[in-house]
């Protein structure tokens, strides 16, 4: 069993500056079980902890890069904004959504290359 | 819930609680805060599958303060959030030691107190061959080490160690 990145990097964060858990949960105002269930990937890192921790940890510029790719990782769920989406794009977003559970390993580097190719 | 195990003694608990220590890089007489030790776990020689949660005193059943699930993706265990706050907050000895109890179970196995039947069992089991009652007293051997506290106080092993009462007096017993 590990943690998820987030939770990883949180965890060493806390090593290095002698804290806890309970210390974390004090920081960001909210219950121990709330921060775990976030380094545990149960929930997603609140938006506005970052600022918070950045500024407690005294992170530099490759550390803040190390947390924000760490939440990244750490996501398991993430919003796609339909607002302005055209008929085929709210098309696409369903079908994904729809597949993704059963999306394979090598399906999922297909569509990854595609897009990339798209952003090129 | 309790398991037989392959048996032990005393002396052998006594020498795994020194190894652990010097695995942590802990000295021989120095107080351990089991709250402190959670995080630092995955990185202890063989516990890099061991992570811990603190969960919602409901989670848990009403008579389980802290428990270890051990499967073949690794260790978790789970703390509920009144024990923790408990060890944490007021330094409680009782909940410092549930959590070192479950610490003591990643130990136990990674040494291979494993359970030698993979059903429960019911009955009463001998004290040296139950895996609760060696993880009890391994969680005993390493916050409170033998040699260091075998002239100290009751009180003063409470003191120094963090401690309850009953567990500073079992210590002065065995």
């Amino acid at each position: 069993m590990s943690y998820t990145s987030y939770g990883e990097f949180m965890r060493i964060l806390r090593v290095r500056f002698h804290e806890v858990m309970g210390d974390t949960a004090k920081l960001l105002g909210v219950s121990v079980p709330f921060v775990s269930s976030v380094e545990s990937g149960k929930k997603n890192v609140p938006v506005e902890w970052i600022p918070k921790l950045i500024n407690h940890y005294k992170l530099n510029e490759r550390e803040q890069k190390e947390l924000s790719a760490a939440v990244e990782e750490s996501k398991n769920q993430m919003k796609i904004n339909l607002y302005s989406a055209s008929p085929a794009q709210r098309r696409l977003a369903v079908s994904f959504q729809r597949s993704f559970e059963n999306l394979d390993a090598d399906t999922a580097e297909a569509i990854m290359k595609l897009l990339k190719k798209e952003r090129s | 819930m309790d398991y037989e195990t392959k048996s032990t003694n005393r002396i052998e608990l006594r020498l795994l609680a020194k190894l652990f220590r010097s695995m942590c890089g802990f000295t021989m007489d120095q107080p351990i805060d089991p709250v402190l030790l959670l995080d630092r776990l995955p990185e202890l020689e063989n516990f890099n599958n061991a992570r811990y949660e603190v969960v919602y005193d409901s989670e848990l059943p009403t008579n389980v303060p802290a428990q270890c699930n051990i499967n073949e993706d690794g260790y978790l265990i789970q703390i509920k959030e009144s024990v923790y706050m408990g060890a944490f907050e007021k330094k409680i000895g009782g909940h410092r030691m549930h959590i070192m109890h479950e610490i003591m179970h990643i130990f136990a196995d990674k040494v291979g107190f494993k359970p030698i039947f993979s059903r429960r069992l019911t009955n009463e089991i001998h004290s040296f061959r139950s895996l609760e009652w060696i993880v009890m007293a391994l969680a005993g051997e390493v916050m409170m080490p033998y040699e260091a506290t075998l002239k100290m106080s009751v009180k003063r092993i409470m003191k120094i160690y963090g401690v309850s009462k009953s567990a500073a007096e079992k210590r002065r017993k065995y």
